[in-house]
């Protein structure tokens, strides 16, 4: 479990407060999306997750153990995987078996075991073809993978995603989101930032950030159930749940707490009988 | 700061200089009629910004890229073979130099233009003595040959090249935390 | 124009030697380049050049290395045809110059071993792939620890230099294109425009970098790396066909000794 108790956090020497008080509870093999306006604080917070940053006040505690204690903090890493937004920032290896295999070489792990988790993590990420090709030959999707499976090689017991499909093409996004969903189903925790509202209608949980606070907690329909306070932060709605409600604004009787295509086409359909009648 | 204290981040940006320094190999700087290559400016530079012992660390890197057989140096891909050849004092030179320019800009609290320009100035003699020395040995040739082959032609260059660096570095001094 | 390494897959007996080996048999015989009579020096480059040739390696690859240092090879050689106390051949008297046959010979001499160094230097870097020369090099360095020389970082930051090169050229083509759009050229204009136009490109590049380095280095942290001894994918190993190679140079070392000394 990561557990955050009332976390400040201020960078200097700027002195920006990005986190103001953030209180939240991850539970093991949990999928939740972190959306908010930019600047909201969403890098921040993950950043806490393996003890990249520190609270400047408040505590977070990761597996039982306070991310502040030096000697806990390369067990937190090695549990929390921490994905870049740029994989071009966190790749150091020079063909994609030698990235992968940077993380069990900095856990000291003999020569054998650090072969046998590249093998595993490609194959977990689904590019085990790829093994021994030059990062700089590879797509921004495949890049996106290699980073991934870096830090699966760690055998992370979470892993936390600064915005997975940023600048991918919509193929190369579903392909990243569907091996997020694979880890996911393995029982890895996910957390996952982004600005697709489509993509964190997909989880179990969105936390919504605003001016480092945790503005809305809850489920995809909850949270957008309340699509006026979303509204307010400037945040815009997954496409279908603004059609329903601009359905329901124009007097049609439709729910509105829906996220996915299905559920929708139910709705829509049961309107269209209405209208035979 | 020494570079078996050097934070990661430290250690990084040497990672970055080095990789500048043989990227230089490719930059060329067209401001003169005969093109000079962008090499020794990002020695310096590293060696303001960074200090002696990553300054020296950097082009130690560089030197390594060479030897790896990234076609760096002057002569390609033969990376060991320019070191060992008639231009490899040069390359030495490099990485003592880088150290000393460093150790000389730390001297002062807050190095100026000027300051930034002298420390240059002494690393780039240094890299002229170990160039020469090699060259005059490896090639059999005397001093004033020497000079004529391996000094004088590059001057010019290397002293716009240290004005240049000179302004960038104190722009940027500061922006670097190792 | 640029390649990461310049490694060339192929098949033959060079190609799997252990890098280590290679690496030290190339320190060694640039030493003995250097160090042999010029006869000597001279059989020594016939044979390495054979065994590049063996291996593969064209003549356009030796002379693409060489290009860049032609001006240099040129200005040697005369130095010693022209500079030489020698016997004259040719006089050229407004100049006070005089080519000699002695001077010829030297300055033969001393550019055949140059062009040995290159040789050799060439078929190990085309025939070890940066990885392998990377374990090499740490393996190399490993006394030096004693020293506090942070070898296992050493490694890493080679590694991560190979890395950021790619992305370096494709950084300053981005910028250079924009501020083509923005009216800056390099290439025309004054020279104070120029100065002007290479300052902020250098700044803008050196800007963008810095970000990149502070982010990879936190996402290093991320990944556990500490400042300390790391173990490697690659695990150097001496085989057979390593022996065997030992075995050569040893008898070939030997064998040139001897001519050495049969020159003198």
């Amino acid at each position: 479990m990561i557990l955050l108790e009332n976390v400040y956090y201020k960078y200097e020497p700027e002195g920006i407060e990005a986190l103001r008080g953030v209180s939240l509870q991850i539970r093991d093999g949990e999928h939740l999306a972190l959306i908010g306006p930019n600047g909201c604080g969403k890098t921040t917070l993950i950043r806490h997750f393996n003890a990249l940053l520190l609270p400047t006040s408040g505590k977070v505690t990761v597996g039982g153990h306070d991310t502040n204690e030096p000697k806990h903090q390369a067990d937190i890493r090695s549990l929390v995987g921490m994905v870049f937004q740029n994989p071009d920032n966190q790749i150091v290896g020079m063909t994609v078996e030698e990235d992968v295999a940077f993380g069990p070489e900095n856990l000291r792990l003999p020569t054998v075991e650090i072969k046998k988790r590249v093998v595993e993590a490609l194959g977990r990420v689904g590019i085990s073809e790829l093994v021994v090709r030059n990062i700089e030959n590879l797509s921004g999707g495949e890049k996106r993978l290699v980073a991934i499976a870096g830090v699966l090689a760690m055998q992370p017991r979470y892993i936390a995603l600064d915005e997975p499909t940023a600048f991918l093409d919509p193929a190369a996004s579903t392909r990243v989101l569907k091996i997020i969903d694979k880890l996911h189903s393995e029982g890895v925790g996910i957390i996952h930032i982004t600005h697709n509202m489509a993509e964190a209608a997909l989880t179990q949980r969105i936390v919504v950030m605003n001016e480092g606070r945790v503005y809305l907690d809850g489920t995809p329909r909850e949270i957008f159930a309340k699509f006026g306070m979303l509204k307010q932060i400037g945040m815009q709605l997954p496409p279908i749940t603004e059609l329903l409600i601009k359905l329901k604004e124009s007097g049609l009787p439709v729910r509105t707490d829906i996220v996915e295509m299905e559920d929708a086409l139910v709705q829509i359909r049961s309107l269209a009988g209405k209208f035979k009648d | 700061m020494a570079a078996d204290k050097a934070s990661i981040k430290g250690l990084v940006y040497a990672a970055l200089f080095g990789a500048l320094t043989a990227a230089g190999a490719f930059i060329v700087i067209p401001l003169t009629p005969v093109p000079i290559t962008a090499q020794t400016f990002f020695l310096n530079i590293a060696a303001v910004l960074l200090g002696g012992s990553l300054g020296a660390l950097s082009q130690f890197i560089y030197v390594m890229l060479g030897i790896v057989g990234i076609p760096v140096f002057e002569g390609g891909k033969a990376g060991l073979g320019v070191i060992f050849g008639p231009t490899g004092g040069y390359l030495l030179g490099f990485i003592i130099a880088a150290f000393v320019i460093g150790m000389i800009n730390q001297m002062k609290k807050s190095a100026g233009i000027s300051w930034n320009i002298f420390s240059m100035f002494i690393g780039m003699l240094i890299i002229y003595f170990l160039g020469s020395l090699q060259l005059s040995l490896v090639a059999k040739i005397s001093f004033p040959q020497v000079l004529a082959v391996g000094v004088l032609p590059f001057i010019p260059g290397d002293i716009i090249k240290i004005l240049l660096a000179a302004i960038i570095s104190s722009r940027l001094k500061g922006r670097i935390k190792v | 124009m640029y390649h990461t390494g310049s490694f060339i897959k192929g098949q033959s007996l060079i190609y799997n030697l252990d890098p280590r080996i290679k690496l030290a048999a190339t320190i060694c015989l640039s030493v003995f380049i250097l160090w042999v009579k010029p006869l000597t020096a001279f059989v020594i480059g016939i044979a390495l050049f054979c065994a590049a040739l063996a291996n593969g390696i064209h003549l356009r690859t030796i002379g693409q290395a060489l290009k860049p240092l032609l001006f240099f090879i040129v200005l040697i050689f005369l130095a010693h045809a022209l500079f030489n106390e020698g016997e004259a051949l040719v006089r050229i008297p407004r100049l006070g110059l005089s080519l000699s046959y002695t001077g010829l010979q030297q300055g033969f001499f001393v550019v055949w071993r140059f062009l040995c160094l290159i040789v050799a230097a060439i078929l190990l870097t085309l025939t070890t792939t940066p990885s392998q020369m990377i374990a090499a090099i740490k393996h190399f360095l490993r006394p030096l620890k004693i020293l506090h020389v942070p070898v296992d970082d050493i490694a890493v930051m080679i590694m991560l230099a190979l890395r950021l090169m790619p992305i370096l050229f494709t950084e300053k083509e981005r910028i250079e294109t924009a501020q083509k759009a923005r009216g800056y050229n390099l290439r025309q204009s004054g020279f104070i425009m120029r100065i002007k136009a290479f300052l902020s490109l250098v700044m803008i590049v050196l800007s963008g970098v810095f970000r990149r380095a502070d982010e990879l280095a936190l996402a290093m942290e991320g990944r556990n790396y500490r400042r300390q001894e790391r173990t490697s994918l690659v695990e150097l190993r001496l085989t057979s066909p390593d022996y065997f190679a030992l075995t050569f140079l040893g008898i070939f070392s030997v064998i040139f000794i001897a001519l050495n000394y049969y020159f003198s």
